[in-house]
């Protein structure tokens, strides 16, 4: 049974949240755009709502839309979740008996299978209390009525939510109350003879530590005239119990113990932070593999955690192999590089509130689609973090920008703004899916004859926006512009003398600088642009000309709007 | 633990036991017909897991005890079987489903004459205002239509504006 739809309405940050889910859906956003909210709205309404109603919402739960805002008047928090057959028959006949004993299943006219749960919270005036209430739903928005308190319970069973949030200190989850290492250490899994056994052993054990520590008979000796000064009910009160006695005791206090690169067998819990992840992320596909029923939703709150970029990526093949519905949100772009980008979201917090943008499952071809993991997903899964792309053509593109900036005192890492080299993907496919990541795109292109090979893919993606804030055509190439403007120097001892005997202007002949830079050889383009690009930083601003300002401050303004 | 059969004779054992498809029991009162199907029901989720039961009475006091007895002999409560009255489950689907038909869940149902009549005037009033005639017996009128509810009569091309305007009729 799985989750296919979210809807979060004047939670937290969320004025009007709209969440598609997949079988994998991974969360991107900066920091405070509300994945952590999302995980913790489905912990909420699967795993702490119960059928008293006792509110699981806080006061800060509640979207308040300025400074001024209270708890009291805020909109009604409103959570809907809905459950869905993506095709007739997904769900076998025992579950929608189930779901239909409860009444609470809906058909839909194609003859899929839904549920759909709605749980709201609002101040009562009358009360001077949150009130709170849940109920399931008609697939036309209206509240089902003659639902017994039990439904929540038949759901929360066959849709257990397991929610492993970032912070995974080994110590507090192996410990025997973790919820996750506690079910492994319950003694009924022993059958009765091997615990009579196992206690015969353990106390010959103890008898034997006991023994042959002096220290503690004389322990047991000073405890024992307690005794004496406070009466007990019976004789030998005072034992020692070197090793746990019991059964249930020695299981609770079973470690996990990992080698290090020496060997030596160390606690998990006195691991690196990085290894106690991995350990605790481990335990968590662990516990779920042994006592999961149905299908589970599993939310992971940024599994990359203080892990090595190569770690980050072979732990999405530990992630993927959890079996059930999984949740993940992410700020690794290496880890987003091993994940289909049509699972991703990207969460934006603008004026409205939060918004989620996604690629559509029908938008790209197959063809773009290849293209797109070679050119953005595999290598450079970061820039679906970027808030603006800045699209050049090529890798002399790619020097010049960012020093410009850093000459200029931009920080282009700061404001978000990645520089993204076209020439070898598809400036088009890159539009396109910048659009519908809702990440603006300014796309600088030379004014020359290459110009044909992609102005009309960039035109055709312009999407709702203005072309002057999509496409810019600064000069016929980046040579002819910078050569003039006091970069010959750089280029010059990349020229070669075969091709400068062919020039037939004279330097300051109008069009020089044209003729000079059609004859550079074309690694003497990459060349000199790097060149260039740490003269550039040396000059600072005075050495950047007005056009390349012109574009960064776009960049800059366009990824301070989304 | 099997059900024990032993306490049924032998053609209630045979109604009880039959796999191939439905069954209609056909008996005097007093034979023992509730309890074939209470046994029947409880050997039916006993024996399949994967099954649930789908069990109607008239009154909701049989359904009670057909409940107590089902749970009595599973030795515990039968989640799979699902016993109400008529009433109660065709309610229930039109709850549940109803908005496929445009019914919303929260609907009641009209039980007492004088709300049907009241609402029957209603009608009456309005296919007068439109001109046309009524009889003014409402008592008599609603024991007609009830008739031609139960018949499913659905008025047909030919149908008179009475049963048209009551087709139609919603609750404002």
């Amino acid at each position: 049974m799985k989750l296919r739809k979210l809807k979060i309405e004047n939670f937290r940050g969320m004025k009007d949240l709209e969440l598609d889910l997949g079988d994998t859906t991974v969360l991107i956003g900066e920091n405070n755009s509300g994945k952590t909210a999302v995980l913790e709205v489905l912990r909420l309404c699967l795993r702490e709502l119960g059928p008293r109603r006792r509110v699981v919402f806080d006061a800060f739960d509640f979207h308040l839309k300025d400074a001024d805002a209270e708890p009291s008047s805020a909109e009604p928090i409103q959570i809907t979740i809905t459950f869905s057959e993506d095709a007739v028959g997904d769900w076998d006949d025992q579950l929608v008996g189930r779901l239909n004993r409860q009444k609470v299943l809906q058909v839909d006219g194609d003859g899929r299978s839904h549920v759909v749960l709605r749980v709201t919270c609002a101040f009562d005036l009358n009360s001077r209390d949150f009130d709170q209430n849940w109920s399931f739903l008609t697939l036309n928005d209206q509240p089902l009525t003659g639902i017994f308190e039990a439904a929540l319970g038949t759901l929360q069973r066959e849709v257990a939510y397991f929610y492993l949030p970032a912070l995974r200190d080994a110590a507090r989850h192996f410990d025997a109350k973790g919820p996750y290492w506690r079910p492994f250490l319950k003694d009924n899994q022993l059958p009765a003879e091997k615990k009579a056994e196992i206690a015969k052993k353990l106390k010959e054990v103890n008898d034997l530590v006991v023994a042959s520590h002096t220290s503690f008979e004389q322990a047991r000796k000073r405890l024992k005239k307690v005794q004496d000064v406070v009466p007990m009910a019976s004789g030998d009160m005072v034992s020692i119990e070197a090793v746990p006695g019991r059964i249930f005791d020695m299981l609770a206090k079973a470690q996990i113990h990992l080698g290090t690169s020496t060997g030596a067998k160390v606690p998990v819990g006195r691991h690196g932070e990085g290894t106690q992840s991995l350990a605790v992320l481990m335990l968590f596909s662990a516990y779920l593999d042994a006592w999961s029923t149905g299908t589970p939703i599993i939310a992971l709150e940024e599994p990359e955690a203080h892990l090595h970029p190569s770690a980050v990526r072979a732990i999405w093949g530990v992630v993927s192999g959890i079996a059930g519905q999984r949740l993940i949100s992410t700020h690794s772009g290496d880890l987003l590089s091993e994940i289909d980008v049509h699972n991703v979201r990207r969460l934006v917090r603008t004026s409205a509130g939060v918004r989620s943008f996604r690629v559509p499952d029908n938008l790209l071809s197959s063809e773009e689609t290849r293209k797109l993991n070679h050119h953005v997903r595999r290598a450079r899964g970061e820039l679906l973090f970027a808030r603006c792309w800045l699209l050049v053509e090529g890798e002399a593109e790619v020097w010049i920008f960012p020093a410009a900036a850093r000459a200029s005192g931009i920080d282009l890492h700061q404001k978000g703004v990645r520089v993204v080299e076209y020439s070898q993907s598809d400036v088009g496919l890159l539009a396109k899916v910048a659009n519908a990541l809702g990440i603006p795109w300014y796309c600088v292109m030379d004014d020359d004859s290459g110009r044909r090979k992609y102005e009309a893919a960039v035109k055709a993606n312009l999407g709702s926006a203005k072309e002057s804030d999509r496409l810019v055509l600064p000069y016929p190439n980046l040579e002819t512009h910078l050569l003039p403007s006091g970069y010959a120097p750089q280029y010059a001892p990349f020229m070669s003398a075969q091709n400068l005997a062919k020039m037939k202007k004279a330097e300051g002949d109008p069009g020089y600088w044209e003729e000079f830079a059609s004859h550079l050889p074309s690694q003497a383009k990459t060349r000199g642009a790097a060149a260039v690009a740490a003269e550039m930083e040396r000059h600072g601003a005075v050495g950047v000309t007005a056009e390349l300002t012109d574009i960064l401050t776009k960049a800059v303004t366009l990824a301070g709007s989304a | 633990m099997p059900i024990d059969l032993d306490t049924l004779n032998e053609n209630q054992r045979k109604a009880v036991l039959w796999g191939d498809g439905p069954l209609l029991v056909l008996a005097g009162p007093g034979s023992g017909k509730t309890r074939v199907l209470t046994f029947r029901v409880a050997r039916l989720l006993e024996e399949r897991e994967d099954v649930s039961v789908l069990a109607l009475t008239f009154t909701t006091k049989a359904a009670a005890e057909m409940r107590e007895r089902v749970d009595q002999l599973l030795g515990q409560r039968g989640d799979r079987a699902h016993l109400c009255t008529f009433h109660s489950f065709a309610t229930d689907v039109l709850r549940q489903h109803g908005s496929h038909v445009g019914l919303r869940p929260d609907f009641s149902l009209l039980t007492q004459d004088e709300d049907r009549i009241a609402i029957l005037d209603d009608v009456a009033a309005r296919l007068a205002e439109d001109g046309h005639p009524v009889p003014t017996d409402r008592r008599s009128l609603l024991t007609l239509l009830d008739r031609l509810f139960a018949e499913s009569y659905d008025g047909g091309p030919e149908a008179p504006p009475l049963t048209r305007r009551l087709g139609n009729y919603t609750i404002n």
